[in-house]
Formats: C-alpha cells, sequence, structure tokens
C-alpha cells in the first residue's frame, strides 16, 4: 500500500516537472519569437523620421498626420525590448495603432505625385514594404509560439503548474482593423 | 498543313511572332522526320515479331525433340542464366526496332527546344550537360542513390535571375535489383544574395515518417494553413525567415508549379531547399517531360509546345513572386 502511494506520488512529480519544463520552454520560445518581431520592428521605427522628413517638404496638409506618427512613434520606441506578457500587450498595441497611421499616410501620399516619385521615398516605400513583410513572417512566428504557450497555460491541468510558476498567456499579435477589413473599391475611385 | 499558333494564355502573348519567324519553317521538316521514323520502326517491328517468333518457335522444338541438349546447359554452372539470358535477348529486336523512335525525339528536341528557350530571350536548351552537382543531389531534398542520370538542360536568366533546369532521374541498387528513386524535374534559382539559414521543404510522411527523417539542429515550422500543414513537412534554422519565404501565395505557387509538371490536377509532390543563395526544387513527373507526348502525334499538333510554355510559366511566376529581380 504504501510502496504503491509512493509510486503514484512519484508519477504525479515526474509529470508535473516535465509541465513546467515544458512551460518554461514554451515561454522562452514566446520570448525568442518576441524578440525577433523586436528586431523588425525597431527598423521599422528607424524609417520613419527620413520618410516624415521628406513628406513634409510636400505635404503641407498632413501635418496633424505627421504628428500623430511621430508622437506614436517616440511611445513604441520606449516599448522596445518588451519581455513580459504585460510589457508585449502595450507595445503590440502601439504598433497596431501605429500600423494604422502609416497605413493612411502611404495612402495620402498617393495624392502627391512629386512625393510619390521622390527617389529618397521611393527607396524607402520600398524599405518599408521589405520590413512590413518580415514583420508579418515573425508575427507568425510570435502567434504561433504564442499559442502553443496559451494553449497549455490555459488548459486544465497543465494551466496548475503555470500558475505556480507565475507564467501567464501572452497576447496574439494582431493586424490593424484597417488591414483586416476588405478594401472598398468605390471608395479608391 | 502547317497550323497556326494560337495564343491561348496571357503568359504565351508575342509567342505566335516567334512561332512564325523561326518554329513554323522547320515543323514540316520536323513532320517528315516523323513520319519516316513512324514508318521504319512498324517496318523494323514486324522483323522484331518475325525474329522473336523464330526464336520462340526454335526453342519449343529443342524442348520437344532434343531436351537433353537443355537438361546439358541447366547443368552448367551458368544454365540457369544463360536460359534468362536468351529470354531476356528476345528484347533485342525490340530495342532495335524502336531506334528510329529514340532518334526522332531525340532530334525534335534538339530541333524545337533550343528555338523555344529563345523566346524567353537568355534561355538555352543542351540535352547533355555532364553529372548534376552533388551539392543539388545531396542538398536533402532528392532520396539517397546509386545512380543518376540527367538530360533536357535548360539554363540562363529569367529577369537577371540565374536559373537552371533538367530532367532527372536516381535509381538505387538493392541487392541484385535496381529502383527507380526519383524522376522528374530538377530546378535551381539563384538569388542575388544568401539565406541567413536553411529551409526545408518535404512531403508530408505522417508523424512517423517524419520523425524518421526529421533534420538535426532544424526546427520543425508549424504552417497556419491546414492544406499545406497537413501536405508539407518544414523544417529550418531560422524559424523568421522560412514564415517569410513561405507565404501562401509561394505555396500555392509551389503546387501549381507540381501540377504543370504532371499535367494533373490535385498532384502536388514537390520538395524543395533554400540553402546559400539557392531555391533548389524536387519535382517528381512521371512524364517525360519536355519530350512529344507520342510518335503517333503529328508535329502539326501544338499541344507539346503550349505544355512546354505552361511549365516555363509556372517557373517564372515562382521567381516574381519570390522577387528574385529585387536587389
Amino acid at each position: 500500500m504504501e510502496i504503491a502511494i509512493i509510486v503514484i506520488l512519484g508519477v504525479i512529480l515526474i509529470w508535473a516537472y516535465s509541465v513546467y519544463v515544458g512551460v518554461i520552454r514554451k515561454r522562452n520560445k514566446v520570448q525568442e519569437a518576441y524578440s525577433g518581431v523586436d528586431v523588425q520592428l525597431k527598423k521599422r521605427h528607424d524609417l520613419i523620421p527620413n520618410m516624415l522628413t521628406v513628406a513634409k517638404k510636400f505635404m503641407k496638409h498632413e501635418k496633424e498626420l505627421m504628428n500623430e506618427i511621430t508622437e506614436l512613434r517616440t511611445k513604441a520606441v520606449k516599448t522596445e525590448h518588451a519581455k513580459d506578457a504585460k510589457g508585449i500587450k502595450k507595445a503590440l498595441q502601439t504598433e497596431q495603432d501605429l500600423s494604422s497611421k502609416l497605413g493612411a499616410f502611404m495612402v495620402n501620399v498617393e495624392n502627391y505625385p512629386q512625393l510619390k516619385s521622390d527617389t529618397t521615398m521611393v527607396n524607402a516605400q520600398k524599405s518599408l514594404q521589405d520590413v512590413e513583410e518580415h514583420i508579418a513572417a515573425s508575427r507568425r512566428f510570435y502567434n504561433s509560439a504564442a499559442r502553443q504557450l496559451n494553449d497549455t497555460v490555459q488548459i486544465f491541468p497543465m494551466s496548475l503548474i503555470a500558475s505556480m510558476v507565475k507564467v501567464e498567456a501572452y497576447p496574439y499579435f494582431e493586424t490593424a482593423d484597417e488591414e483586416k477589413a476588405n478594401p472598398d473599391a468605390a471608395a479608391l475611385l | 498543313m502547317i497550323p497556326n499558333f494560337i495564343e491561348k494564355a496571357p503568359y504565351e502573348k508575342g509567342f505566335t511572332a516567334h512561332y512564325d519567324a523561326h518554329i513554323r519553317p522547320v515543323l514540316e521538316e520536323v513532320e517528315a522526320q516523323r513520319v519516316a521514323a513512324q514508318k521504319e520502326y512498324k517496318r523494323r517491328n514486324k522483323i522484331a515479331f518475325i525474329v522473336d517468333g523464330l526464336a520462340i518457335l526454335a526453342f519449343i522444338l529443342v524442348i520437344l525433340f532434343a531436351p537433353e541438349f537443355i537438361r546439358m546447359i541447366l547443368e552448367t554452372d551458368d544454365g540457369g542464366g544463360l536460359i534468362i539470358a536468351g529470354f531476356i535477348a528476345l528484347g533485342a529486336p525490340f530495342a532495335w526496332a524502336s531506334a528510329p523512335l529514340v532518334k526522332f525525339k531525340k532530334g525534335y528536341k534538339n530541333r524545337i527546344l533550343p528555338v523555344i528557350c529563345k523566346f524567353y530571350g537568355q534561355l538555352d536548351y543542351k540535352e547533355k550537360n555532364g553529372s548534376m552537382p552533388p551539392e543539388v543531389l545531396k542538398s536533402g531534398i532528392y532520396p539517397s542513390f546509386t545512380k543518376q542520370k540527367s538530360e533536357d538542360y535548360i539554363t540562363g536568366k529569367y529577369k537577371d535571375t540565374q536559373l537552371s533546369i533538367n530532367e532527372l532521374k536516381l535509381k538505387k541498387k538493392s541487392g541484385k535489383k535496381t529502383y527507380t528513386v526519383f524522376k522528374g524535374l530538377s530546378i535551381v534559382i539563384q538569388f542575388p544574395k544568401s539565406f541567413n539559414g536553411v529551409t526545408l521543404l518535404r512531403r508530408d510522411k505522417g508523424k512517423i515518417g517524419n520523425w524518421f527523417e526529421s533534420s538535426k539542429n532544424m526546427e520543425r515550422v508549424e504552417l497556419e494553413d491546414p492544406k499545406f500543414e497537413a501536405k508539407f513537412e518544414v523544417h529550418s534554422t531560422d524559424q523568421i525567415e522560412a514564415r517569410y519565404l513561405l507565404t501562401t501565395a509561394f505555396m500555392e505557387r509551389l503546387m501549381d508549379l507540381a501540377q504543370a509538371a504532371n499535367g494533373t490536377e490535385g498532384h502536388t509532390n514537390i520538395q524543395a531547399i533554400f540553402k546559400g543563395s539557392s531555391l533548389m526544387l524536387a519535382v517528381p513527373s512521371k512524364k517525360n517531360l519536355f519530350e512529344p507526348e507520342s510518335i503517333l502525334k503529328s508535329a502539326f499538333d501544338l499541344d507539346d509546345i503550349h505544355t512546354f510554355l505552361k511549365q516555363m510559366n509556372e517557373i517564372f511566376l515562382l521567381i516574381d513572386l519570390l522577387k528574385l529581380d529585387r536587389n
């Protein structure tokens, strides 16, 4: 009888330890994945000032939008290198807002033919497009890692172990609402 | 009568002028060669049937009237082998009969394919080009083999992107038997710059098959689209780069390429690796690509040309998608 209890306890301990190891590994993977996202977001932040400097010469009526972008960029730079779930959630929210405003900015650039054909602007747009594609790829990796961690953290009984070691669910990196919505062709014409 | 080329798809735009200038003048000669080859094949085939018929009759007569001769052969050390070799030798007359067909097919390829390739500006065709480079055959997308045979090389540039395409057949010896382990297209596309990591895309072989073939130092990459996740198994040394490269659009293009090579819907067996500065593709196909479908089909039937243009278009679309023409 005593031996049976010891064996059962042993099995539970082994199971608990393997879940603990799994949770920590998955959390580390999420953080590793987010660092990849962070690298790309930093590249985007670095591109913005040059673009705005060129745009200011031509887009005299878009000052409000450009100021909003500058403010959001400053806020986003402060949230770089986030590690925990709360920090990442805040950073992702800021990035979503920044993406939204950048999208509006790019649409407005189309209304300024001189700006559109400016060499610096063209190069910056190409670089930005490449960075956005890398952000999309790193987002997919981050979301995949977050999903695996969140499945463990939120499903009983693994959630017990996760809460004991204070590992929480991480937010998903979602696209901005404007990117999700289908484009209205009539509005563009 | 030599037919006009009718452009059936957007990627065939402009081919009519090229066809009128370079292919139409040779088609009549090619068709005459095909008819002559077919006639010669039929003549030789009749002879082969007669020769084999006589050989079999002789063998039967020996069994009936001189069985001790057969017994004597069987009692020698190589007796069994000799009898088997005798049966195999029955195939020799038919191989001789097929020689005009083989010659015609080679001639067709060497006349028509280089001219079609010129339509694309910087592509050349060669029937033979030596052995395949070992770094391609040992890249991880081909099975192990003991013998290789490659032909029909198309090399050159598309929009400043270096590419090479060829037909490849790999065989493996197992005991006394030899099996074909790969038959299809080998495609190598050169990028302007190197990749950060190595990304390998293989056919999904189920949990056990995948585990056996799992790659060292590479992590599994989960594809979000369940359609692709069910068909392919992806490993990479760089998770982000793998997702950057393997977008939904790219995966669709890969499957379209596999279907174009096989001429059937639903055939999506293709493997790929991004390594160094190359994208290498292994596209299995049961058909002999870049060859006329049948000697019975007139050279004036232009379906083979349409098929070839479609296959090339799929490869170019892949390159366009990967934006290889960008620096």
